[in-house]
């Protein structure tokens, strides 16, 4: 019997300072995340600098907690792994610079991940993924569909030309005076509103995978300044439901188009959007419809966390991607390079 | 005792292990490379030249600003992991302290960190063989309003950096955190998990933020 293999994932990417410890790539032995959305609320969102100085506070607790819930010595440990990116610079380089001191003082291999192959493998600490498959990932920074023929390989098959999609729901959340994060907040008033203002569904006809969600923003914008103008009053709900349907339209058109493409049935919805309630009801029924076999990661799973990291990274230690001490962070790498 | 000393505030970077308070090893790097990249892999390698396990170390002793604020960020983020993986207490000095004893120049120093839109990060040391006086303590400031306060001091100034304020006589300094140790009155003890740096000024959009409220 082959030893189980036990990883301490760390992520500073964003706004969350994140430490786990995941047996064999799916068992949560411990999940710690402390966000730090309270502070960047006013700001309207998230600051780097900002960001940067919290992961500093909070690193070393984070990393200590996930040890301590994991009943564990750095000695069980049989590997360290860190989002190596995308992701804001600053904050990268605290997760980083504290991963690879952890890995020199315990004499442990060292794991970069991919942010967004942590995203998608969030769905192996639910149940093994199943090959080909489809994800589709849908974050504050990214909207795409990438197809996966087998463990860490990933080709991206579509993308969003301009704004994220999370990004769209910050914006217009802002300009119906919603706080920040928009997502939730947009999800929660659509439910009481109806989609009467039928907005742009872009790149909707045209024969692409890729997105596009600029365009949504800046009609809704511009319909706000338009009622503003005349005096008329905006029902607020109905903006949020019209919104949230354009944008419902265009992935469940575009995923499903992907996957008769590539012909493929396996499908997992993936990044903190994947949270928005109408998004995972359409998707269900549609997959249940389609005979499509769908997986949305529950919602803490969604958001940035350190568990997602460490189930990714057991597939990487086990193509023996490792990285030496003179790791650094990467705002950008594209997913494609990240196959093994 | 043995010590592992870092500054990663500046351009330059100095990575160094004391025995006694004496320096046994010193790696002093001033190159685009970012500290990044290359800090945790020269404290393996200054260990290396010292021939001194990690397991010997009885503190680490860091930079804990004013200076970049990315490059504090990692040396600090670096010192206090090292103190909780090797349960050993971590230090901090000013940055500006460093560049005051770098050179071994004595009496009236002021060291002085560019912080452009004419405003430095100094302060004024009066520095003796073995002990010194705080005279300024380090702030954010004027370079003018600093320099007017300024009887009589050599100026130094961390060779890496650009200097935009407007200074005659300056002498440039390469950060040597290794000379810091016998002044063993500029180290404070810190508690690793509240350790975070000195950045001597909030972030710009709390700055915004605050004028706005």
């Amino acid at each position: 019997m082959s030893k189980d293999i036990k990883i301490l994932a760390i992520e500073t990417s964003c706004d969350e300072t994140a430490a786990s410890v995941i047996q064999n790539g799916h068992e949560i032995l411990s999940n710690v995340v402390v966000s730090q959305i309270e502070s960047h609320k006013r700001f309207g969102g998230v600051v780097p600098e900002v960001a940067s100085r919290h992961h500093v506070e909070a690193i070393t607790h984070v990393i200590d907690q996930a040890l301590k819930d994991a009943e564990l010595e750095p000695s069980d440990l049989t590997a360290v792994a860190v989002t190596e990116g995308p992701g804001l610079i600053g904050a990268l380089l605290i997760g980083i610079n504290a991963a690879k001191t952890f890995a020199f003082v315990h004499d442990l291999p060292l794991i970069p991940v991919h942010h967004i192959a942590g995203h998608i493998y969030a769905a192996q600490l639910e149940k093994p993924l199943v090959f080909p498959l489809i994800s589709l990932v849908v974050s504050g920074g990214h909207t795409e569909l990438i197809y996966m023929k087998n463990h860490m390989s990933f080709e991206i098959i579509g993308e969003t030309r301009d704004d994220a999609v999370g990004e769209a729901f910050d914006k217009v959340a802002r300009v119906i005076d919603l706080p920040y994060p928009g997502g939730p907040h947009i999800d929660k008033l659509a439910q009481t509103g109806e989609d009467t203002f039928d907005f742009p569904r872009g790149l909707m006809k045209e024969d692409t995978f890729d997105f596009s969600f600029s365009g949504l923003k800046s009609a809704v914008i511009n319909k706000l300044h338009n009622y503003n103008q005349k005096g008329i009053e905006v029902n607020k709900s109905d903006v949020a439901a019209s919104f949230q349907a354009s944008v419902t339209d265009v992935l469940t058109a575009k995923t499903f188009a992907a996957l008769k493409e590539y012909n493929v049935e396996n499908l997992i919805i993936a990044g903190g959007v994947a949270g928005n309630s109408e998004l995972r009801s359409r998707f269900t029924e549609m997959c249940e419809e389609k005979k499509v076999n769908l997986q949305i990661p529950q919602l803490k799973f969604c958001t940035d966390n350190a568990a997602m990291i460490g189930a990714a990274a057991y597939h990487l230690y086990e193509k023996n991607h490792l990285a030496d001490l003179k790791l650094n962070g990467r705002n950008f790498i594209d997913i494609e390079e990240y196959t093994f | 005792m043995i010590s592992l000393l870092l500054d990663t505030s500046n351009q330059a970077l100095s990575v160094a292990v004391n025995r006694d308070s004496k320096m046994v090893a010193e790696i002093n790097t001033n190159y685009k490379k970012t500290h990044s990249e290359t800090l945790v892999d020269n404290i393996q390698k200054v260990l290396e030249i010292a021939d001194i396990k990690k397991s010997q170390l009885d503190r680490i002793i860091v930079a804990k600003g004013p200076g970049s604020y990315t490059g504090v960020r990692i040396g600090i983020t670096v010192a206090k992991m090292l103190a909780k993986q090797l349960n050993i207490p971590v230090y901090s000095v000013s940055s500006l302290f460093v560049i005051a004893v770098s050179n071994g120049i004595k009496g009236n120093t002021a060291p002085l960190i560019d912080a452009r839109r004419a405003h430095v990060y100094g302060a004024v040391y009066n520095i003796k063989e073995d002990d010194y006086t705080e005279v300024i303590a380090p702030q954010y400031i004027d370079f003018s309003s600093l320099s007017a306060d300024i009887k009589e001091a050599v100026y130094l100034l961390n060779s890496s950096e650009k200097i935009t304020v407007d200074i005659d006589e300056y002498t440039h300094v390469t950060p040597r955190i290794s000379q810091t140790e016998r002044y063993e009155r500029a180290l404070k003890l810190e508690d690793a998990d509240q350790l975070v740096p000195d950045y001597l000024r909030i972030s710009e959009a709390e700055r915004n933020w605050q004028d706005n409220q």
